[in-house]
C-alpha cells in the first residue's frame, strides 16, 4: 500500500516534469510562439532601455525643428511642437504596456475570483453573478469603459481601472466554466470529504487546473487592452498632454496628416507591433495550453 | 439583311442618343444644383444653444445671423443702417436710443414683427431666469434701464451713457425673436425651433452633425446698401455641417461635399492658394484674439508676482509660429490690433524674459526646487491648474505653455476635458487658467465681458476679477461720445489691464476662408469674423 503509493507519487512527479518539458517542446515548435516572443522581447528591451536608447527627452520642445521628416538626429521625424517622435514612441511603450498589464490584471484577478466562487458554490450565488457579467456583457467594452473614465474623469489610471472593469466578465465566464467541470472530477470530491475547507479546495485545488485558459485569455488581453486604452485617449478621455501615450499621439497628429506623415505613423506602426506580437503569443499558447479554446 | 442592319443602327442610334443625354444630365446636375443649395464646413460645432438671447458662442451667432434680423445693421466699414428700424435717434448723453419699427416685417411663423416683439425680445434677456450671457453683455448688462414702446417706436434706455449699443444692437445675439414662438416652444426654444424674420427659415439642428436653414420667401426688408441686394435670397437652403477636426472639415471641401469652409488650417493655406479650384480670403480678426485669464479668486493664481512672471516668461513670437503655423500675430492687449481703441503701447509692457519671470518669482518668495525643478514657497508648490476644451488648439496652446512655463519652475497642471464638464468647472472658478478668444466690433463687449464685476459670477468674467475703479472705467468709457477721448479711456483701461498683469494676450489671429472659386456675394461682418450668405449665389 504505501509502496503503491509512492510509486504513484513519483509517477506524477515524472508526469508533470514531462508535460512543462513537453510544454517548451511544442511552444519551441511553434511559429506563432516563437514569432511572437521575438517581437514582443524587443518591444520590452526598447522599452525598457527607452531612457538608454532615447537621444531626447519626449516632452521637450525643439521648436525651430518642428514637422521635421525622420533623419539622423530625430530618427522618426519632430511633432508640431518640435518634439522628438522616436522618443515619445519609446517612453510611449512604457505607458501602453504598463496599462495592458495592469488593466488585465485587474481583469483576471476580478474576474478569476468571481468566476472560482460562482462556479464553485452554484445556486443564487452563481446566479447573481453571472447575471451581474450579463448586464457588463451587454454593453461593447470600449462603451462601457469609455462610459467609466467619463464618470470617473480623464486620468491614466482610471483608464486602466475601466478597461480592466470592462474586460472582466470574459474571465468570469471562462473560469466559471472550467470550474463547473473541474468540481465534479472525484480528486475535489475526496478532498471534500477529508474536510479541506472551501478557500483550500478553491485556491489549492481548483485553481491550478483552470490556469491554462486563465493564461491564454490574458495573453491576448493584453493586446486588447492596450488597443482599448490607446483608442480611449485618441478619443480624448485617457492621458492628458503632453504625455507621450500612442494614442494620444495618433489623435494629435491628425491634424498634420497631410503635411506630416511621420506624426501618426510611427505611433500606430507602434501599437502594431505591440498588439501583433502579443497576439502571435497568445495565439500559439492557445494552442499549445487549451487548443479547444476559442476566443 | 439590310433591315438588320438598320435596325442595329437604330439601336445604336438609341443607344448614342442615350448615353449623351445620361452624360449631359451628369455633367449638369451639379451644376444646377449647386445654384441654390450652399453646403458649409463649420468649425464651430458646440451649439449651446440656437437661442439668440441664450448663446454664449459667437459662432452660432454666425448661423442664426441668418434666421433673425436686427434692428440695425452694420457694414464691414463700421457704419450703421436700417434694420428691422428705418430710423434712429440717440439722444446727447447716450442714454436713449429710440428706433422706428418698419411695419411690414413679419416673423416666421406669421407673426408680425412690431415694438413689442423688440420689447419682448430685450426684456427677456435682462429676465434671470433665462442667465444671459453674450446677448446679456451686449445689451449693456446692468446697465439696461428698460424699452418703452410708443405706437411704433422704441426707446431704450441706459442708466448711464452707453456709446456701443448701436454695436450692439446690430449683433445677431441682440436679434428680435417671435414672441408667440418663445412662448410656445418654452425651453425648447433654441434646440427644436427658432424663429426670427430674417432672409432663412430654420429647419432642422442635428447636434454635432448639422444646421439646416431653408429660404424664407416672403423676406424683403433686407439692408440693400449692405447687401447690394434686397428680397428672398438665391439660395434655397444652407446647412451648416458641423464638422470640428480642420483636416476632416478641409477634405470635405476638397472633396466637393462642402462649399465653404471656416477656419482653414494655417499649413494648406498656401497648397489652396495654388489651386485654381479653391479661393482663400483672410481678414484680420477684430475684438480680442486667443489668451489666458486668471482666475483672481484662487491661489496662486491671485497673486500679481505669479501673473506678471507667466506673462514675461511666454515667448508669444515663437508661439504665433508655432501653435498658428505663423499665421497672426503677437498680442499685446485685449484688443486685437485692428480694433478702435487699440493702444500700441501696450506691447512694452511685457517682453519675452524669462530671467525676469524668474527674478519676480524669487522676490515674491517662491523658491526653485531643485529636486523636482518646480518653485515652491512655505512647501506649497507652484502649481497652476489650468482648464481647456478638448481640442487640437487648446491641447498645442498648453502644452507650450507648459514647457515656458516649465522653464521658470511653475507646473502648469493640462486638464482637457470634454466641453460641457469644462464650462461647468471654470463657470464655477475651480480652474486657475482658461483660454479665451473672442470677437467683437466695439471695445465696450470685449472690456464688459472680460473685466467687469457685473460678469464675474460665473459668466464670462472667468478672471472672476472685482475692482470698482475698473467698472468705473469701463462704464465710463461706454459713455463717451468723442472719439479721441473714447480711445484715452481704453488707453488707460489697458494700461490698468497690464499693470495688474489681469491675462496673458497670446495672439492677434487672421480669420481664414476657403471656398469655391464660384461662390460669389459673401458679406464678412464684425471685422472678418461673422461670414453672411444671405446675398451668395453661385455664378
Amino acid at each position: 500500500m504505501t509502496e503503491q503509493s509512492t510509486v504513484r507519487v513519483k509517477l506524477e512527479q515524472e508526469r508533470g516534469e514531462s508535460r512543462i518539458l513537453g510544454f517548451v517542446r511544442r511552444a519551441r515548435r511553434s511559429p506563432n510562439v516563437i514569432v511572437g516572443t521575438t517581437v514582443l522581447s524587443l518591444v520590452i528591451i526598447l522599452v525598457v532601455l527607452a531612457p538608454v536608447l532615447s537621444p531626447f527627452d519626449p516632452i521637450e520642445q525643439f521648436r525651430r525643428e518642428r514637422l521635421m521628416g525622420p533623419s539622423a538626429t530625430h530618427y522618426f521625424g519632430t511633432d508640431n511642437l518640435g518634439r522628438d517622435i522616436f522618443a515619445r514612441v519609446l517612453f510611449g511603450g512604457r505607458i501602453s504596456l504598463q496599462v495592458g498589464i495592469i488593466s488585465v490584471s485587474i481583469a483576471s484577478l476580478g474576474g478569476t475570483f468571481l468566476g472560482l466562487i460562482s462556479g464553485y458554490y452554484g445556486r443564487w450565488l452563481d446566479s447573481l453573478i453571472m447575471r451581474l457579467i450579463d448586464v457588463l456583457l451587454s454593453f461593447p467594452s470600449i462603451l462601457l469603459a469609455l462610459a467609466i473614465v467619463a464618470v470617473l474623469g480623464r486620468d491614466l489610471r482610471n483608464v486602466m481601472l475601466a478597461v480592466g472593469i470592462a474586460t472582466l466578465p470574459i474571465y468570469t465566464r471562462v473560469v466559471r466554466a472550467s470550474t463547473l467541470s473541474v468540481k465534479e472530477i472525484d480528486y475535489i470530491t475526496a478532498a471534500r470529504a477529508l474536510g479541506a475547507p472551501a478557500w483550500r479546495i478553491l485556491f489549492f485545488h481548483i485553481l491550478p487546473n483552470v490556469l491554462a485558459p486563465i493564461i491564454v485569455v490574458s495573453t491576448n488581453g493584453i493586446a486588447g487592452a492596450i488597443i482599448a486604452g490607446a483608442a480611449l485617449s485618441f478619443l480624448g478621455v485617457g492621458a492628458q498632454p503632453p504625455t507621450p501615450e500612442w494614442g494620444l499621439m495618433l489623435s494629435q497628429g491628425q491634424e498634420f496628416l497631410r503635411v506630416a506623415w511621420w506624426v501618426t505613423t510611427f505611433p500606430g506602426l507602434a501599437i502594431m507591433v505591440t498588439v501583433l506580437g502579443i497576439n502571435l503569443l497568445g495565439d500559439g499558447l492557445r494552442d499549445i495550453l487549451d487548443p479547444r479554446l476559442k476566443i | 439583311m439590310i433591315r438588320k442592319l438598320r435596325f442595329g443602327n437604330r439601336v445604336g442610334l438609341l443607344a448614342l442618343l442615350m448615353t449623351v443625354v445620361l452624360l449631359l444630365g451628369v455633367a449638369l446636375a451639379p451644376v444646377s444644383a449647386q445654384q441654390t443649395e450652399l453646403t458649409i464646413g463649420f468649425s464651430f460645432a458646440d451649439v449651446d444653444s440656437l437661442d439668440p438671447g441664450v448663446t454664449t458662442s459667437s459662432g452660432v451667432g454666425i448661423m442664426i445671423g441668418h434666421v433673425f434680423d436686427t434692428l440695425i445693421v452694420q457694414n464691414p466699414l463700421g457704419t450703421f443702417h436700417p434694420g428691422l428700424a428705418t430710423e434712429w435717434r440717440v439722444n446727447d448723453d447716450a442714454t436713449e436710443y429710440t428706433f422706428v419699427i418698419r411695419d411690414d416685417a413679419v416673423f416666421h411663423d406669421g407673426t408680425p414683427v412690431n415694438a413689442e416683439a423688440v420689447k419682448f425680445t430685450f426684456d427677456r434677456i435682462v429676465d434671470p431666469a433665462l442667465n444671459s450671457q453674450m446677448a446679456f453683455s451686449f445689451l449693456g448688462s446692468t446697465n439696461y434701464a428698460g424699452t418703452d414702446v410708443d405706437g411704433n417706436t422704441v426707446t431704450v434706455r441706459f442708466n448711464s451713457p452707453n456709446a456701443a449699443f448701436l454695436d450692439g444692437v446690430s449683433q445677431p445675439q441682440l436679434g428680435i425673436v417671435s414672441p408667440t414662438a418663445v412662448e410656445e416652444l418654452g425651453e425648447d426654444f433654441g434646440f427644436a425651433g427658432i424663429v426670427g424674420s430674417g432672409p432663412f427659415i430654420f429647419e432642422s439642428f442635428t447636434p454635432g452633425s448639422e444646421v439646416v436653414l431653408v429660404r424664407n420667401p416672403d423676406y424683403n426688408w433686407g439692408s440693400e446698401e449692405v447687401f447690394g441686394r434686397s428680397g428672398p435670397s438665391d439660395l434655397e437652403r444652407i446647412t451648416f455641417k458641423l464638422i470640428e477636426e480642420p483636416n476632416t472639415r478641409l477634405a470635405a471641401l476638397e472633396s466637393g461635399e462642402v462649399d465653404f469652409i471656416d477656419g482653414v488650417p494655417g499649413l494648406d493655406v498656401q497648397r489652396l492658394d495654388e489651386d485654381p479650384n479653391f479661393v482663400i480670403q483672410q481678414f484680420d480678426q477684430a475684438g480680442h484674439g486667443w489668451s489666458l485669464m486668471f482666475n483672481q479668486e484662487k491661489a496662486p493664481s491671485n497673486e500679481l508676482a505669479v501673473r506678471r512672471a507667466v506673462n514675461y516668461a511666454i515667448d508669444k513670437e515663437t508661439m504665433v509660429d508655432v501653435v498658428w503655423n505663423g499665421f497672426g500675430q503677437p498680442a499685446c492687449s485685449p484688443l486685437t490690433h485692428v480694433m478702435f481703441g487699440y493702444d500700441p503701447s501696450t506691447c512694452d509692457a511685457f517682453t519675452y524674459d524669462p530671467d525676469m519671470a524668474a527674478a519676480i518669482l524669487d522676490e515674491a518668495g517662491w523658491v526653485l526646487n531643485e529636486e523636482t525643478g518646480i518653485r515652491e514657497r512655505d512647501g506649497v508648490p507652484l502649481v497652476l491648474e489650468h482648464y481647456a476644451p478638448d481640442r487640437p488648439l487648446s491641447a498645442a496652446m498648453a502644452e507650450f505653455v507648459q514647457a515656458d512655463l516649465a522653464a521658470v519652475g511653475i507646473d502648469f497642471q493640462i486638464n482637457l476635458v470634454e466641453f460641457s464638464a469644462y464650462l461647468d468647472i471654470v463657470r464655477a472658478g475651480e480652474h486657475n487658467t482658461q483660454n479665451w478668444w473672442d470677437t467683437q466690433t466695439d471695445p465696450d463687449g470685449v472690456m464688459r465681458t472680460l473685466f467687469h464685476s457685473s460678469n464675474a459670477d460665473g459668466g464670462t468674467n472667468r478672471n472672476r476679477y472685482r475692482d470698482e475703479e475698473m467698472d468705473r472705467l469701463i462704464d465710463t468709457a461706454a459713455g463717451i461720445a468723442d472719439p479721441v477721448e473714447r480711445a484715452a479711456a481704453y488707453a488707460q483701461i489697458q494700461q490698468k489691464v497690464n499693470d495688474e498683469a489681469l491675462m496673458v494676450f497670446f495672439e492677434d489671429p487672421v480669420v481664414i476662408y476657403a471656398s469655391v472659386p464660384n461662390l460669389e456675394g459673401l458679406v464678412v461682418f464684425s471685422g472678418g469674423f461673422q461670414p453672411n450668405f444671405y446675398a451668395a449665389h453661385f455664378s
